[in-house]
């Protein structure tokens, strides 16, 4: 898989939404993406991409675009 | 700082509340001769006075299980008084790297309370934010008994909102629970590390088992009767 599959992949595990959603989520838009679901996506993005998410970054990660560009200070590039 | 009387096979035995403010965990004391046990350290001043004012020279901190609202005090209180570390072994395992002790979780709770109402919480939170990892000194797996001066807890691995969580029953009246039971919120099982499988066949059967006229001393919250808890039964 590369980075923007694996990336989408994590998405749809822990929000529960198909691809085709994922353009346009945002935080809390859908009830699993809550501030426990968000926690659980920020491990798990932590864990397929192997950094630690600074906590600033972990409060502005509001969507799965602006997620792009944060990954991107962490050499990831989706 | 709150003070409760209890009554242990006619034993009286006194238990001290400490509440972490940013998410209201509790801390808890319970003193017994010149010893005694902490559950859950948070930094409290208030402690070192209970201490002076019981003779407390040695004490027990046990831990309800690995989150940092409930770990983040110990190094603090191990620099404080003699001391020894308990806790179930996945617990031990996960404190022993910083990562498994992160503030994130604390940080983004405030967070979004104060994106609802403009309060600097998290500004606040971040100026103390502490990285630490903490090694036990004593562990259990499934269940263990753990007897500090007149205090003799039983535990029991109840996994489920962590992987090392666990309650511990004082005599056949008191259990104190961590955040595997709180009164009025359902315990968090959809966290990364959380096992909902295990919960409901280990630790939410086992909740169920005990005696409906126990008190919860719980993580988070005021004590209650088990009989209340909204979300158990």
């Amino acid at each position: 898989m590369n980075n923007k599959e694996r990336y989408d992949k994590v998405f749809c595990d822990v929000t529960q939404v198909t691809t085709d959603q994922l353009s346009e989520l945002k935080y809390r838009g859908v009830e699993l993406w809550d501030s426990v679901g968000h926690m659980t996506l920020m491990a798990a993005l932590e864990d397929e991409f192997d950094i630690m998410l600074d906590t600033d970054d972990i409060i502005d990660f509001s969507s799965y675009e602006k997620g792009k560009e944060i990954l991107k200070k962490y050499d990831i590039v989706i | 700082m709150y003070h409760y009387q209890v009554t242990i096979e006619n034993n009286p035995l006194e238990i001290y509340r400490f509440p972490y403010e940013p998410v209201d965990s509790n801390m808890f004391f319970l003193p017994s001769g010149e010893t005694g046990i902490v559950f859950d350290p948070n930094e409290n001043d208030e402690l070192l006075s209970a201490f002076d004012q019981h003779g407390t020279r040695h004490i027990v901190i046990v831990l309800t299980h690995e989150h940092y609202d409930h770990t983040n005090g110990t190094r603090w209180l191990q620099s404080k008084i003699e001391s020894e570390l308990f806790c179930q072994q996945e617990c031990a395992n996960t404190i022993s790297v910083e990562k498994g002790n992160g503030p994130k979780l604390v940080a983004f709770v405030l967070a979004a309370r104060d994106a609802e109402d403009g309060g600097h919480r998290y500004e606040d939170f971040k100026a103390s934010m502490k990285h630490y990892s903490l090694q036990a000194d004593i562990t259990f797996d499934k269940e263990d008994e753990l007897i500090v001066g007149n205090i003799h807890l039983k535990c029991y691995s109840t996994p489920g909102h962590t992987p090392g969580s666990a309650i511990y029953l004082l005599g056949d009246k008191y259990v104190f629970t961590g955040d595997s039971l709180i009164q009025n919120t359902p315990t968090i099982l959809r966290f990364k590390e959380s096992d909902k499988a295990q919960y409901e066949t280990v630790t939410r059967p086992f909740l169920k088992s005990l005696d409906k006229n126990m008190l919860v001393f719980p993580g988070h919250g005021e004590p209650f009767n088990i009989n209340e808890a909204k979300y158990l039964y």
